[in-house]
């Protein structure tokens, strides 16, 4: 399972090549920093410093990106507990728990928390990388377009499953961000739902339209409040507080074990990656919690259950992109334009040849994990100043952020057009307790849903049920989809029930 | 067996679900023109007839409740704001499509937003909007190297 020749080798080049750790704070500052900046993205940091990379040698090159990396996966983080924005898809469910931490005045421990489940989950999950990185290959080779297609499926409808009490609001969310998801031009060439428009051949853009349903609707809500934080007390940021945070996280290592394997596991697969991790892993720890948990308004285990896997996320699909030459997302996409700039292809054979590089990528990325904890903790004192500023600053000064955000990441009009119309969609669910978290992953997972579907069904030659039938990992996937969704559904009709009978 | 009744329902909410609804047949419409295969429609039909499903179960649920049921909580009322907010935020993105400017547009956005939520100190109200505009536009260009488009800064 360990090849002990490829880790000797990987000692060697790390402790001989300097230049390799030189990258590393940068990188994780830059990842930071795009991650806490609502509108901006780890992408978009990754994308914007990949030019960079041409400089340096290979391993320097995805050190840096592995870094930033890294670092936006702890800085989504941030908005999420102190405004409400998870500063990318990944921190979704971070805000479920962490933003009610933070308006009851306990930020400093959400962010502690964040911090800690953040780091662990990340070094958990290369921890992982390094002891299965063979086995997991085999693993993913093995999904075919059905089982991709009912993870996806089960990813989108968990969020519908979360929010218990508009089960029925929570689906619809879901479907609507489906369809839009699959606005464009479709694999076999027809236009559909584009309006003639060319800004939608491709799709409604989907970070401005995240950027909209998350953050400019929430911005609209700010305007009734004139802090984040209504306490001037509650306001202030003291190491104590994040360091009792970190304390918090670390007496709960089942939990942190528990979502770093679930983000490990999940950011292996092809496609989904952290932005379905910290759902599936948050909708885990509330199940287990049953009644005893205070989840959604507050409960620091939601917190360590979506950061943990958001953050080892990053590891499960550094294990698809090494072991497979796949990305899981657009933060690996990237890594890879930096794998064929370097003229290296990810896969099998890379794997055999260079084992001692892909350990060294490992341990380096280990070493980050302790920075990160140093660094992201210092960090937080300058990302969450935010919380001192009236929000009547704010908010403009963060629309107007976001809106050019949208258009460095689409190059045209087409990103601040789509904030501004998906801004006023997420403010309306929003009003009327829609959750705009599955219009957002629907949007995301439609297309890939949409080609996973198709690919089944030219599979299958036409025959669903027979193909179905004949796999049987796609079966017990479809089962527990089935079951995911009855059982709320059920226990609401039990409870509702049972309410009716007492008051009678 | 519990009996059901009517209740006054939310208009804005049944406005909502109407919206929804168009937004599916427009859509599968739309897509059914472009191509009436099955592969074009394999995820977009399902889909569309499961989410009017869901869009007549909860219209229906927003006339129609248990009899004993708990009444629900009102809405909370909308500050008189947040549509002020939103119409500029219009206005600040068409003024984007008709060619403006990032560093124009971007600036008179911040001074009629910080108005309309409240601030009237001339220092916030005035100087700080011109040095966020012209600290982010120029940040965005000569920092980052997106050539974001701007009225005043091409000359500058």
């Amino acid at each position: 399972m360990i090849d002990m020749a490829g880790v000797a080798g990987a000692f060697d080049i790390l402790t001989h090549n300097a230049g390799a750790w030189l990258v590393v704070l940068p990188g994780l500052l830059i990842g930071l920093i795009f991650g806490a900046v609502p509108g901006l993205s780890i992408s978009i940091g990754m994308a914007i410093f990949l030019p960079l990379t041409l400089y340096m040698d290979f391993l320097q090159a995805i050190l840096f990106l592995t870094a930033v990396f890294t670092g936006g996966g702890f800085g989504c983080a941030i908005p999420a507990i102190l405004m409400n924005i998870p500063g990318t898809s990944a921190a979704v469910a971070t805000t479920f728990d962490g933003y009610p931490m933070a308006r009851r005045g306990e930020h400093n421990m959400a962010l502690g928390v964040a911090l800690a489940a953040s780091t662990i989950g990340t070094g958990l999950s290369y921890l992982v990388l390094f002891l299965f990185v063979s086995p997991i290959a085999s693993v993913v080779l093995r999904l075919g377009p059905s089982e991709m297609f009912v993870v996806a499926i089960w990813g989108m409808s968990l969020i519908a499953v979360l929010r218990e009490r508009y089960f029925a609001r929570g689906l619809l969310a879901g479907v609507l961000g489906l369809l839009i998801g699959t606005i464009g031009v479709s694999a076999l060439g027809s236009f559909r739902g584009t309006m003639g428009s060319i800004y939608l051949f491709d799709g409604v853009p989907a970070i401005p339209a995240l950027i909209g349903l998350f953050a400019a609707s929430e911005l609209f809500n700010l305007i009734r409040a004139d802090y984040l934080v209504a306490d001037e007390e509650k306001r202030r940021l003291n190491l104590r507080g994040i360091l009792a945070g970190v304390r918090l996280a670390l007496r709960h290592p089942v939990e942190i074990l528990r979502g770093g394997v679930i983000g490990s596991l999940i950011g292996a697969i092809p496609g989904v990656g952290s932005s379905v991790a910290n759902l599936v892993s948050y909708a885990d720890a509330k199940r287990r919690a049953g009644a005893g948990g205070n989840f959604g308004k507050g409960d620091p285990r939601g917190v360590i259950a979506s950061e943990s896997a958001n953050s080892s996320s990053e590891g499960g699909s550094m294990a698809t992109l090494l072991a497979l030459g796949i990305p899981g997302g657009g933060g690996t996409a990237i890594m890879l334009a930096a794998f064929a700039t370097h003229n290296v292809t990810g896969g099998p054979r890379f794997l055999a040849d260079n084992t001692d590089v892909v350990y060294a990528i490992i341990f380096g990325n280990l070493v980050q994990v302790i920075l990160l904890l140093i660094v992201g903790l210092g960090f937080i004192f300058v990302a969450s100043a935010i919380v001192k500023v009236p929000l009547r600053l704010l908010v403009p000064t963060v629309m107007m952020m976001a809106l050019l955000g949208s258009y460095a990441y689409t190059g045209s009009i087409a990103g601040p057009v789509t904030v501004a119309v998906f801004s006023a969609l997420g403010w309306v669910m929003r009003r009327y307790e829609y959750p705009v978290a599955a219009t957002v992953i629907g949007i995301l997972l439609g297309g890939m849903i949409e080609g996973e579907m198709l690919r089944t069904y030219q599979l299958a030659s036409g025959q669903f049920a027979e193909y179905v039938m004949g796999r049987p990992v796609t079966l017990i996937l479809l089962l527990l989809l089935v079951a995911s969704l009855a059982l709320p559904a059920v226990r609401t009709y039990r409870q509702r029930n049972a309410l009716l009978k007492e008051k009678a | 067996m519990s009996r059901l009744r009517l209740r006054a329902p939310s208009w804005g909410h049944l406005a909502f679900i109407g919206s929804a609804a168009a937004f599916l047949v427009w859509y599968f419409l739309d897509a059914y023109g472009a191509s009436s295969r099955l592969e074009n429609l394999m995820l977009i039909g399902p889909a569309t007839l499961v989410g009017l499903g869901l869009c007549i179960f909860l219209a229906a649920a927003e006339v129609l409740t248990l009899e004993g049921a708990p009444e629900r909580e009102a809405l909370p009322s909308i500050d008189p704001r947040v549509p002020a907010f939103m119409a500029l935020l219009a206005a600040y993105v068409a003024a984007l499509v008709f060619d403006v400017g990032f560093d124009v547009a971007s600036l008179v956005f911040l001074v009629a937003s910080l108005w309309v939520l409240g601030e009237r100190r001339p220092v916030l109200l005035l100087v700080f909007p011109a040095v966020f505009t012209v600290l982010i536009v120029l940040g965005m260009q000569e920092l980052l190297s997106v050539p974001v488009p701007t009225l005043l800064f091409d000359d500058m």
